[in-house]
């Protein structure tokens, strides 16, 4: 099913709270950094806000995304609290667009928030039995999933080594990072191996984050005197849980999702000069490609060992340094890869900026399984 | 295995789609087969996750199948009691069901996804009464 907007819909403004340790912050107040700098960003005020959805993962208290915004001003609009595992915050900013395609609202606010305790995430709660089968371990997922890719498609563990060796050195341009320094092949093959082929290095990092993004009806962009050249326009969307096929490849439901994306965009991969993948594990950064229609099903690991996903690439993938390097606090996730497109489609991505950037496709997975794919264009 | 002295101790499975043999030795996979689409599943789905029709004969499934996949762990999660590093491996029933569990007797060296497997039972920890909780693993079939 592709649905067509009633009115097109664009992001006005961006902001992050940088991804790391902050022990010392609450998560109010990470929040509330990156709706503040969204808001700045397009140059609106949170008064001008007419309904918010908030993604989060962990549990911070009842209706969070109140606790957040209050902090702000209670001007009386509905919070929407979503949660969808890791694709919390783009299930979330989906959530917002239709309701203001349909004109249900002129300007909402999307945003995420997370801090991650330390140590493996569990997917499970509890006294599950998969505690004492061993197999309650979400790198694990993972690790299955890439050997049976070796095996099938002869891709070499340097494949998968290398997302995360192209997110660091992205890394090291982006001031939001959790890591901003260079990780060599060597370094992430020889650092700790967690669950084979996967090392602690090809393992995304838990983090605290914030992320927030304020889209708008375009009609409105002259009532609320927005920079029309800043404007990045909501080109289509997609959202999907597992079906019973999507068991036998893991790309399944990521190519289901794009599908009904670039259906709704007008646009194929052929269109897409900036990505963002959710290489939650670095093998997953490849199959995503996959998903995504960018290469065919089992060459993913071809084109990103040849180049293909580096900055000056065919298709620069996870610019910012995607989940390996920015960092991962889930809920906050989704919508840290829209503020990269945003950030690459207007230009303003500085040392990383990707040339004529003008159209870019985030995917975000969730456990359960979930992903969703966004498209954002010019 | 050592005995309790009072003679209580008794054998459970880890989940109840795990019967055991009267001495808790041995065990079989019980599941389900949807007589609308012939999709078996393991355990007792009340909706088919195929067709989503809920008419199910129960069937007792192989106990034997082909490694689908496998991974080392070498930082199990919380909770696990077993050796580290350890073998998980994704094992496809005939049947068509995959059931992840760990490999046992096996160096991490000889793996090999498309090796033929069995379950096992084994001893996997106890319960707050000391009953032995036994858990399915797989082993290379003879």
């Amino acid at each position: 099913m592709t649905a067509k907007p009633m009115r097109e819909v664009v992001v006005a403004g961006v902001g992050l709270h940088p991804f790391g340790r902050f022990p010392d912050k609450s998560i109010e107040e990470m929040a509330a950094r990156a709706v503040l700098e969204a808001l700045k960003d397009a140059g609106l005020s949170y008064p001008q806000v007419q309904a918010a959805y908030f993604g989060h993962v962990y549990y911070h208290g009842m209706s969070m995304g109140e606790g957040i915004l209050r902090g702000l001003g209670l001007t009386g609009i509905p919070i929407f609290n979503v949660e969808n595992a890791c694709s919390s915050s783009s299930t979330a900013f989906e959530m917002a667009f239709w309701t203001v395609a349909s004109g249900v609202y002129d300007v909402a606010l999307t945003f995420g928030a997370e801090k991650v305790p330390r140590g493996p995430v569990s997917v499970t709660a509890g006294d599950s039995p998969a505690r004492l089968l061993g197999t309650d371990h979400m790198m694990a997922s993972y690790a299955l999933r890439a050997r049976r890719y070796m095996e099938e498609f002869g891709a070499p563990v340097e494949a998968f080594a290398h997302v995360a060796e192209k997110a660091h050195r992205n890394a090291t341009m982006n001031p939001y990072a959790q890591f901003q320094k260079v990780f060599t092949m060597k370094e992430i093959l020889e650092s700790r191996m967690i669950a084979d082929p996967l090392t602690l290095y090809q393992c995304c990092p838990t983090s605290d984050g914030a992320s927030a993004a304020v889209i708008c009806a375009r009609e409105v962009a002259d009532k609320y005197r927005l920079d029309k050249k800043r404007l990045v326009t909501i080109a289509g969307m997609g959202i999907k849980t597992n079906d019973f096929e999507d068991r036998k490849g893991e790309h399944l439901i990521a190519v289901r999702t794009a599908k009904e994306a670039y259906e709704m965009a007008g646009l194929g991969p052929r269109d897409v000069n900036v990505v963002q993948v959710h290489d939650a594990a670095t093998n997953a950064g490849i199959f995503q490609l996959e998903g995504l229609m960018l290469a065919e099903r089992g060459k993913g690991w071809v084109l990103e060992l040849e180049g293909g996903t580096e900055i000056n690439g065919k298709y620069p993938t996870n610019t910012d340094g995607g989940l390996q390097a920015m960092g991962h606090p889930l809920g906050a996730t989704g919508i840290r890869m829209l503020h990269e497109l945003v950030t690459q489609i207007r230009g303003e991505a500085g040392k990383r900026q990707v040339k004529d950037a003008r159209v870019g496709i985030a995917e975000n997975s969730g456990a359960g399984e979930v992903c969703t794919v966004i498209i954002l264009k010019k | 295995m050592a005995e309790s002295a009072e003679k209580t101790v008794k054998r459970i499975p880890v989940v109840r789609s795990l019967k055991l043999s009267p001495d808790g030795a041995t065990g079989v996979f019980l599941g389900r087969h949807c007589k609308n689409c012939g999709e078996y599943f393991m355990g007792a789905p009340i909706f088919c996750l195929k067709c989503s029709a809920s008419d199910f004969e129960p069937v007792e499934l192989s106990r034997q199948g082909v490694l689908r996949t496998y991974t080392v762990i070498y930082v199990p999660p919380p909770g696990w009691l077993g050796s580290v590093p350890y073998i998980l491996g994704s094992v496809e029933l005939p049947e068509g069901v995959d059931i992840l569990t760990e490999v046992i007797d096996l160096p991490k060296e000889k793996i090999k996804i498309g090796m033929k497997m069995e379950m096992v039972l084994r001893v996997g920890g106890k319960d707050a009464e000391g009953n032995e909780i036994m858990v399915y693993k797989w082993r290379p079939a003879p």
